[in-house]
């Protein structure tokens, strides 16, 4: 019920019958959220991983938004450069995680803290 | 933009080196490409052309931070063929993770629009993940390949919020239409959180403190010659860019984050320092030799202007050349004792005087001893900083260097007292290291005593 309330008193998201910036701002800020808060939580390598795809791809909505927002293509091309990146990222990061997972059978990251003594 | 060209022309070479069948040649090969690149490379100095409709810009600055990039991987390069023949890794595709990460650097120092610069960024630091792991069936290897690529990929979803968080504010990615918006006044809370979350994103990248834990792991876990890429090319990059994007479009940020630069840089500088005292891995004190260094550098980056930036660059010459022959020595007892620990430094001026002289004026320089480079590349940064008015700053820097004296002079010490564990003969030492080690220490020494020569150059 409190929520409901917190939620009403929130500013309209509407602005002349249209969703506004600040709705997607909102959206993507919680996106990003929900993904820092997995990477800082889980331990599963396989699960943080998604958590980073989740966090770049909150920035990704972001831009797109703003891109439209500011009328600016711009920011439409960059998110094709970001995902690019990420495809990327995650070919290395997964060929990183079978690397790891042929020498110790496990995806739990904790296993991994030899060097630090 | 040639020397870009030509640096991946090159690396798709050794690619190709690998299924052509011409592997052998691939060294010579690319140091031969690589001494075209330089000389390529500056020939574009004093032109100041953008490409690309604008997303480059080759002016002297990005001329002068790829020339020591490029330098610093012919160094790398000239000292791996040893390196290989110990560590059992494919050559050639080392080579091109190499070059694709220089690639990298080289857009981090000369663009001239965000994407640029993310792009950058990423295919600087996804060659370095690989490198990182590269010795595949060594867990310490595996380790620092996936701690690097966690923290790496976490801290760039962090950049890319901060460059849409201003793209928010300043309606484009472009350097010069970000900086007309930012003087302009009057700017959004959009900026500032963007221009804070790049902030954290590039302090990672220079392990800064306190985001600096990656560094002393992943630099002890990697092969010995990727650490030294990381610890000179990365370094360079990283501080290139962090210049170029403060002085270029964001320093009217600057003032208003002045205490989260205070605390990033006086946490770097103790840090560094303190974690460096403790540690018996030469490795090890290299990698938080680093992150005191990039405290140093951290003072450079504040003033934000094209006088702190030329002292950027002097430093940054001067901790890689140092770097560079402390490393070269580290690898030569590798090969000798399958191990990097400092211990086997000891005694070594009584089997190679020769050596021993070459880590101690490296040392010298680290530490900012006169008549070495390091101490000119100090006084440089000092002074900027005092001229910016972070006069408290730069005394937290003199009492960490004071700190790091002690540290590099024990190495020092340890080299010159006999020792009943040392070498029976001399270490054998392969005409290129020794080539290396001449350069590097002629260079620390007469940057020490001629710093006119790059002191004002941009």
């Amino acid at each position: 019920m409190l929520l409901l309330q917190t939620v009403q008193a929130l500013p309209s998201p509407l602005h002349n019958g249209e969703l506004s910036i600040d709705a997607y701002i909102y959206l993507s800020a919680i996106l990003f959220c929900i993904g820092l808060l997995g990477v800082l939580l889980r331990r599963n390598v396989i699960v943080l991983f998604m958590c980073i795809e989740l966090m770049l791809n909150a920035v990704n909505l972001l831009l797109v938004a703003l891109s439209n927002y500011h009328s600016d293509p711009a920011g439409q091309v960059f998110v094709f450069f970001v995902m690019l990146v990420a495809a990327a990222e995650a070919t290395i990061g997964l060929s990183i995680v079978v690397m790891l997972y042929r020498n110790i059978p496990n995806t739990d990251v904790d296993i991994w803290n030899r060097l630090r003594n | 933009m040639k020397a870009l060209i030509s640096l991946s022309a090159l690396a798709i070479l050794s690619l190709a080196g690998e299924i052509f069948g011409f592997k052998r040649q691939t060294n010579v090969l690319l140091i031969i490409g690589l001494l075209v690149t330089l000389v390529l490379n500056f020939m574009d100095w004093n032109t100041n052309i953008s490409y690309f409709s604008n997303m480059m810009q080759y002016d002297n600055f990005s001329v002068a931070f790829t020339g020591a990039i490029l330098l610093c991987g012919l160094a790398v390069v000239l000292l791996s063929p040893h390196f290989f023949k110990v560590v059992e890794t494919s050559e050639s595709e080392s080579y091109a993770q190499l070059l694709f990460l220089m690639a990298g650097g080289l857009l981090m120092v000369s663009f001239s629009n965000l994407s640029m610069f993310f792009i950058g960024i990423e295919l600087l630091s996804i060659a370095s993940y690989i490198l990182a792991g590269t010795d595949k069936r060594n867990l310490y290897s595996n380790e620092a390949a996936l701690k690097y690529f966690l923290m790496g990929a976490f801290w760039s979803s962090f950049l890319l919020m901060g460059i849409a968080l201003v793209y928010a504010a300043a309606g484009s990615f472009d350097l010069a239409t970000i900086a007309a918006y930012s003087t302009k006044g009057n700017l959004s809370g959009y900026f500032y959180l963007g221009t804070f979350f790049i902030t954290l994103a590039l302090a990672f990248k220079v392990s800064a403190a306190p985001f600096h834990f990656w560094a002393p792991d992943v630099y002890d876990g990697s092969p010995t010659i990727v650490t030294l890429s990381m610890s000179t090319i990365v370094k360079i990059a990283a501080f290139g860019a962090a210049a170029r994007l403060f002085s270029y479009a964001l320093y009217p940020a600057m003032p208003s984050m002045s205490k989260i630069w205070w605390i990033l840089t006086a946490l770097t500088l103790l840090v560094g320092s303190l974690g460096a005292l403790q540690q018996t891995s030469f490795k090890r004190l290299l990698a938080y030799s680093g992150v005191a260094n990039a405290g140093y550098l951290l003072l450079g980056l504040i003033a934000a202007n094209n006088n702190a930036n030329n002292a950027l660059l002097f430093y940054l010459i001067a901790y890689s050349v140092a770097t560079i022959s402390a490393f070269a020595v580290l690898l030569l007892l590798s090969y000798k004792y399958d191990d990097e620990n400092g211990e086997h430094f000891k005694g070594l001026a009584t089997t190679s005087p020769w050596l021993a002289a070459a880590v101690t004026v490296s040392m010298l320089s680290l530490a900012g001893i006169p008549p070495t480079a390091g101490f000119f590349g100090k006084y440089y940064l000092f002074t900027q900083a005092i001229a910016a008015g972070h006069t408290s700053l730069v005394v937290v820097a003199i009492l960490s260097s004071i700190v790091s004296i002690v540290y590099y002079f024990r190495i020092i010490i340890n080299m010159y007292i006999p020792d009943e564990n040392s070498l029976p003969t001399a270490l054998e030492l392969p005409f290129v290291y020794k080539i290396v080690l001449i350069i590097t220490t002629i260079t620390s020494l007469a940057l020490g005593i001629y710093p006119s020569v790059l002191a004002n150059i941009l």
